[in-house]
């Protein structure tokens, strides 16, 4: 019984067992035995294909029986036990750091790892805290005016209110606060040696929002205003808010006029550059509608709708005369200002006049914002200024 | 000295007592007891490492590292086991390390007839030992066909001797596996040695 490939085939023949059987039986422990049994015995003597499986199976274990690999030498062996004995030798008891020491270490180092890597920016952060609540602790309020800037200056009738709502004449020895008011009935000026010049046309006022060494903030409620900015140093800034947007100007000095006018609101520049942008609060981040006003340009809000249009000429950016002001006397000169305290009434009076400091000055440049009354806040959102202003007809001397 | 007391011959609880009492030694801090617990031991680690290995030239440094794992494993042996069991099956884990870096590097576990002709003269060994060695490869040859779950199975039967209950106690698995297992296995080498021609020529007479 044999494939085609020479090798012995076994099946179940008559009574016998199959190959897989013998196999199992055989090689058991116990299997060699059973082959002594007389019964086996017999089947094997008459049965020549399970004689043939057994005679296989007994080579196959003979086969494993020689197959298996040679024991270690004698001096293999002695090789090895030294290398245990030294071995042995080098006893040392593990690290019997229980799991939650183990995870405690390690949470332990992660935290300090952490705070190591965390610190430098929490120290920073709160030196930045530090730092802001010390500006915020200087800048003046309304509440805490600070020092305020000393006044060079004053011509016309300007008059002043603090908190208490109570207009008196501006004069020359005083000084400008955080919060206060200012207005004029037929016009006025009043310089602050070394920072700037407000102008103010009949029936206008403006809030001095922010006063401060480096910042000044202005808010014209209504009316026109005129303003000169002297050169600013980096870090110092000045901006006029009106009828919801801002002025801002960064560069040398200019001058910003505020008139009424019928359409909207203007920003017209002769010289320089004026940054426009809709926003209310002068320390709010450049707005995404942020305009660059360059000299010789004309910006214009109306209806909604926004223009940058060229000025026909340069004159027409200049402010027209404030009205009232013909008859208005200097209440005060300027000393550290000799161009506009050589001609106050002049600098008031005519577009030209209003322009001799950009005459004077090379780097002088002047920017001229028109906004018409409309775009004002009504009357009854500013009661303090509508109550000042009807009772308070006739300025009050200091 | 109490290790003298140990070379006697002993009864099977007397021999475990004795594992113990080497492993509490060692644990205490006596490096001798490893050295003693070798002694006792090392042969049969020899001999499970060197059937289930085949003939390597690895085969020393794996007994050498069985105790090496003993020394680190032996801090946590508590005895819920018999020594001798979990030596055992450190020793199995140990070869199967072996045997699967070889397999995946490639080595090869013999040398073969064409580099034995290369050998010195008085290297090579007698004509028999030759044919002993060449049925040593051609075994391994076949028994490295089997999954290694049979290949285990197989080799401690076989091989080494072990019993069933010995196998499934060592291994940790049912004495049902280890008959399905090597019953597999015996059927799979027995028909691969008859392809191959494996079976030696001095077969015995057949039975009459």
């Amino acid at each position: 019984m044999s494939n085609s490939n020479g090798t012995p085939s076994y099946g179940k023949v008559n009574s016998c067992l199959t190959r897989d059987a013998w196999l199992q039986l055989m090689c058991d422990r116990e299997g060699e035995g059973l082959t002594r049994q007389p019964e086996l015995q017999a089947h094997l003597e008459q049965c020549q294909p399970c004689r043939t499986i057994i005679n296989d199976i007994r080579r196959f274990q003979t086969m494993l029986q020689r197959g298996k690999a040679p024991m270690l030498s004698t001096e293999q062996r002695q090789s090895l036990e030294d290398r245990v004995r030294l071995q042995a030798g080098n006893w040392s008891r593990p690290s019997v750091a229980t799991p939650w020491l183990v995870w405690g270490g390690a949470l332990a180092a992660a935290a300090a790892l952490a705070w190591v890597l965390v610190r430098p920016l929490a120290v920073e952060h709160r030196r930045t805290n530090f730092d802001e609540a010390l500006k915020a602790a200087t800048l003046p309020t309304a509440e805490n005016p600070g020092e305020g800037l000393a006044i060079g200056a004053v011509e016309g009738d300007l008059q002043v209110a603090g908190r208490d709502g109570l207009w008196q004449d501006l004069t020359v020895n005083g000084t400008l606060l955080t919060g206060q008011r200012l207005r004029a009935t037929r016009g006025g000026r009043v310089t602050v040696p070394g920072r700037f010049e407000l102008m103010l046309g009949s029936g206008s006022e403006l809030e001095l929002t922010t006063l401060h060494d480096r910042t000044a903030f202005v808010r014209l409620r209504r009316g026109e205003a005129e303003c000169e900015v002297q050169k600013l140093h980096p870090g110092e800034r000045f901006a006029v808010m009106f009828g919801g947007f801002r002025a801002s100007v960064v560069g040398t000095r200019f001058a910003v006029l505020h008139t009424p006018q019928a359409g909207g609101v203007q920003v017209r520049v002769v010289e320089g550059a004026v940054r426009v942008d809709a926003a209310d609060d002068p320390g709010a981040p450049l707005g995404e509608t942020t305009t660059v006003v360059r000299a010789g340009q004309r910006w214009s809000h109306s209806a909604g709708v926004m223009a940058l249009e060229p000025l026909a000429s340069p004159q027409a950016a200049l402010p027209k005369p404030l009205a009232g002001t013909e008859t208005a006397a200097p209440v005060a000169s300027c000393e550290t200002a000799p161009e506009a305290a050589a001609a106050p009434s002049a600098h008031l009076h005519s577009p030209k006049a209003a322009s001799r400091p950009a005459a004077t000055d090379p780097g002088a440049r002047q920017i001229v914002i028109q906004v018409p009354h409309q775009t004002m806040p009504p009357p009854e959102k500013v009661p303090a200024l509508d109550k000042a202003s009807a009772g308070d007809a006739s300025p009050k001397g200091r | 000295m109490w290790l003298s007391a140990l070379t006697g011959p002993e009864e099977r609880g007397d021999a475990d007592a004795t594992d113990l009492a080497l492993v509490a030694a060692y644990q205490r801090g006596n490096g001798n007891a490893l050295s003693e617990l070798y002694r006792r031991h090392g042969r049969r680690v020899e001999s499970i490492a060197r059937n289930l290995m085949g003939q390597s030239s690895e085969l020393e440094d794996v007994v050498q590292e069985v105790f090496v794992e003993l020394q680190r494993a032996l801090f946590k042996f508590r005895g819920d086991s018999r020594f001798t069991t979990w030596l055992h099956r450190v020793t199995v884990n140990v070869a199967l390390m072996h045997l699967r870096t070889q397999r995946r590097k490639g080595w090869l576990r013999w040398v073969g007839l064409d580099q034995v002709d290369a050998l010195p003269a008085v290297v090579q060994q007698t004509e028999g030992r030759l044919e002993a060695r060449d049925t040593c490869k051609q075994l391994y040859d076949i028994l490295g066909t089997l999954p290694e779950k049979k290949y285990v199975v197989f080799a401690l039967y076989e091989l080494e001797g072990m019993s069933l209950e010995e196998i499934a106690t060592t291994l940790d698995i049912g004495l049902n596996t280890v008959k399905s297992r090597l019953f597999h296995a015996r059927k799979e080498v027995f028909e691969l040695a008859q392809e191959r021609g494996v079976l030696p020529p001095f077969a015995l007479q057949v039975v009459k």
